[in-house]
């Protein structure tokens, strides 16, 4: 296996100089599956924004390097890289709605990478296109590429975001929060459905979500953040074994659920707070 | 059970379909809701939950009487208020509260969080709303130092707090809480439900809990009715249909959902 | 913040000439003098002084025409602009929040009217109603109403769909109460931005009826009529144009300038 994706001691700031990521180091190999979680402000979405080069404005990376394929980004021209990262990464995105244009017809949104960046001919591009679609269990290819994104449910929408991610074969695929938005029952068939297509195409997918119940089912090895700082990295294993930093296992317990719903929805407690911003101005003091 | 709070009888609710293709005439009726019958007793706690589209937020949008049903009686307290005028629904308004979703849209921006507090009971004509107001802070464990602070200036956790605390003053004798921590983080949502079991069991209300947590209504909801496509599944109490759900729908929403424990088999299950 | 101080300060100026025009111009606005016609400005060579911006064609002094013009104006300004958003705002409310049937007759008034090309209807008002100030503040409010109709009542609308409206509601508040207490707030802050827009739209199409005499008689001073006069000499004294021009331009600027600072300032939501 070889190493898709290498961020090292990445630092992201506002404008301001607020810090957004503090020196977040972490990597993902090909066809492996790495959890990104936090609660909202962690930077959890910060990194795969750094990673496409997408930051908002007045946003950037003041720090660190980010390897895709062993090729520094940041050492990279604007044009080489989003030509690197278009070629390399794909996102899904949070809500599917916003993502697709609701003025184009689905199918010209999918082939779009295919054409512009693979340099395929639309022919080609096309047949890819429904190929995908019934990977991502659409019955009626044809019918959905010729379709509005208004004129297909929610948990559709979604599906044809992901055959679109893996359109292009990228090596690397970011998911952030694609399943927040969605129900629970369409959550599992989407969660299987990026599990399954991952494993097929073995790509690496930087999987970001507040869910830790989500991270828990599809995600082998996880980064843990709190304000910009790495709190807990490592295998899912001991993450949710016996001996997980005190605030990832806040985390878990804070999660709803119903087989023990009086050991569950535990609000994390003061003290492990106050211990992380502790922690987390240290490292600023250390770091100037 | 034998003194129901609310009982809702053979409920339906239609609305104009106002995406249908037509040119002349009103807009074509689409069902929502398809006849629901339960009873929620005094100091219930009870869960409803479904999916997007089952018709859970416009049930309770019902029973609070936001929308009139197009079909059907709720009774409160004995009395019919299924298609009661908004004069006459003005004596049972301090009776019937609500907590929205999403605080941000539902606290008027422009309002000081006391203002947000204090109104409803001024309209009720409760004497010394501004200090009750204050009192309610700490009851919500916001503390008085937010009186003045408007809601854009507040985190989600603490507009909710608002959000009860502006519903809960009126000391109702009816709460509906729809999908009030699905937009926060696990900690404070953990939070945001303790509080809310605190003032219930305090101050002895009747809640109807709206989610499509199952989790969370494990947890706050004694009884439960599971809503799909606008008709009742299932409704019983809450550890019953845990244990052992009766309808197909319940089992497959149980096993879908992702608990935070490591589990191989549960993807492909 | 620099914006607000800059605007306002230019405001302030003109409401301080207006009100006290009599005791500040240096001279009687329509005395004429066919000596003294045609003096430049003081940073011009040739300046007579005591005549700081100059005399016009018939020898009046442009900076006392000036002041006394921005008493027409400013009065134009606040009450037709007044006068607009009332009707308007009002009408607009009352359809975005009720809805229905009020909604559809207010919505249908709103485009008829906007059907009619403003300037030839504002001509055909005044002809009307013949000339003078009364008629041009009447004309600009019955023109423009639909102005403020049209965007209130949209913002309303939006409004209207928003939870708080729901939870007042709950809470008990009355339908009227609901519109005052929740929304009017919630509209306020563009209202506000409208209104100091219009005050710049009223000064301009003041200055307009001027131009083609259509407003005040024109012997008043007037910008617009200024400015009218002032094309004619504009190789000779191109002065007695841009004086006015300036003024209007600063003016109608600082309207809209002034409505977004304060807006800023005065919003909870905002601070």
């Amino acid at each position: 296996m070889s190493v898709v994706l290498e961020i090292d001691g990445l630092e992201v700031r506002t404008r301001g100089g607020q810090r957004l990521l503090r020196g977040v180091s972490l990597s993902v190999e090909t066809g492996e599956t790495h959890g990104l979680v936090g609660e909202s402000g962690a930077g959890k979405s910060m990194i795969g924004k750094a990673v496409a080069g997408i930051l908002p404005r007045g946003v950037t990376v003041t720090d660190g390097s980010i390897r895709l394929d062993g090729q520094d980004l940041l050492a990279l021209g604007r044009t080489k890289r989003r030509r690197l990262v278009g070629e390399r990464v794909a996102i899904i995105p949070q809500d599917p709605l916003t993502a697709l244009n609701p003025c184009r017809r689905i199918g010209g949104q999918i082939t779009d990478r295919l054409i512009h960046i693979l340099g395929w001919d639309a022919k080609r591009a096309r047949l890819r296109a429904a190929e995908l679609l019934e990977e991502v269990a659409i019955r009626d290819p044809a019918r959905v590429l010729n379709a509005y994104p208004h004129e297909i449910s929610g948990g559709m929408r979604q599906r044809v975001l992901i055959a679109a991610a893996f359109a292009a074969e990228p090596a690397l695929i970011i998911a952030d929060e694609p399943t927040t938005a969605l129900d629970v029952t369409v959550q599992k068939q989407v969660l299987r459905l990026i599990g399954d297509l991952q494993a097929r195409h073995g790509t690496a997918l930087l999987f970001v979500t507040h869910d830790m119940g989500v991270v828990a089912k599809l995600c082998p090895s996880l980064t843990v953040l709190y304000a910009g700082h790495v709190v807990d990295q490592g295998k899912a294993a001991r993450i949710f074994g016996p001996a997980p930093h005190p605030y990832a296992r806040a985390l878990i317990a804070a999660t709803p659920r119903y087989d023990r719903p009086e050991e569950s929805l535990l609000p994390v407690p003061q003290d492990v707070i106050d211990a992380l911003d502790r922690e987390v101005a240290q490292a600023d003091g250390a770091h100037g | 059970m034998a003194d129901p709070l609310l009982q809702v009888r053979d409920l339906h609710l239609a609305l104009p379909d106002l995406n249908a293709p037509r040119l002349f005439g009103p807009a074509p009726q689409v069902g929502i809701l398809h006849g629901l019958t339960f009873d929620i007793p005094r100091g219930a706690t009870l869960g409803i939950v479904g999916e997007s589209g089952s018709g859970k937020s416009t049930l309770g949008r019902c029973l609070v009487r936001l929308l009139e049903p197009t079909g059907g009686t709720i009774l409160l307290n004995g009395d019919d208020i299924t298609h009661a005028s908004p004069r006459d629904l003005a004596a049972h308004r301090r009776d019937l509260q609500m907590i929205f979703q999403d605080p941000m849209s539902s606290l008027n921006p422009r309002h000081s969080v006391l203002r947000l507090i204090a109104d409803p009971m001024r309209l009720h004509g409760i004497q010394d709303a501004d200090a009750k107001a204050r009192d309610m802070l700490d009851r919500v464990h916001l503390g008085r130092r937010f009186a003045d602070r408007y809601p854009h200036q507040l985190s989600g956790g603490q507009r909710q707090r608002v959000g009860i605390a502006r519903a809960v003053g009126l000391s109702p004798r009816f709460i509906l809480a729809d999908e009030i921590v699905s937009g926060l983080d696990v900690s404070t949502q953990a939070q945001i439900i303790r509080l809310l079991e605190e003032l219930v069991a305090d101050m002895d209300l009747t809640l109807a809990f709206i989610s499509h947590d199952l989790s969370v209504i494990r947890r706050l909801c004694r009884e439960v009715i599971v809503l799909r496509a606008g008709q009742i599944v299932e409704a019983g109490a809450t550890s019953k249909i845990f244990s052992a759900p009766a309808h197909p729908y319940t089992a497959a929403l149980q096993s879908s959902i992702a608990l935070p424990e490591l589990d191989e088999g549960w993807l492909l299950s | 913040m620099v914006r607000l101080w800059l605007s306002g300060g230019w405001l302030a100026i003109l409401v301080l000439a207006a009100i006290f025009a009599p005791w500040i111009a240096p001279h009687d606005p329509l005395a004429q003098d066919l000596f003294l016609e045609r003096l430049p400005p003081v940073w011009i060579d040739g300046a007579e002084p005591g005549y700081y911006l100059g005399t016009d064609s018939l020898g009046r002094d442009v900076l006392s025409r000036m002041i006394y013009g921005a008493r027409i104006a400013l009065i134009v300004a606040v009450l037709a602009g007044g006068a607009a958003a009332l009707i308007g705002s009002t009408l607009g409310l009352l359809a975005g929040f009720y809805g229905g049937w009020t909604d559809r007759i207010v919505g249908r008034i709103i485009d008829i009217w906007m059907s009619f090309p403003p300037v030839l209807f504002a001509i055909l008002l005044v002809a009307v109603l013949g000339t003078g100030l009364h008629s041009v503040i009447l004309a600009i409010a019955i023109i423009d109403w639909t102005r403020f109709a049209r965007v209130i009542r949209a913002e309303t609308m939006a409004q209207s769909r928003m939870d708080y409206v729901a939870s007042a509601v709950v809470i008990g508040r009355s339908r009227l109460g609901t519109l005052a207490a929740e929304v009017l707030p919630n509209v306020l802050p563009t209202l506000l931005v409208l209104f100091s827009l219009e005050m710049g739209i009223a000064v301009i199409v003041e200055a307009i009826l001027s131009f083609v005499n259509l407003s005040i008689s024109s012997d008043d001073p007037t910008w617009g009529g200024m400015i009218a006069e002032g094309r004619t000499q504009i190789h000779f004294a191109p002065w007695v144009l841009v004086v006015p021009m300036v003024a209007l331009f600063l003016t109608v600027l600082s309207f809209s300038q002034f409505g977004e600072g304060l807006k800023d300032r005065i919003d909870p939501v905002l601070r």
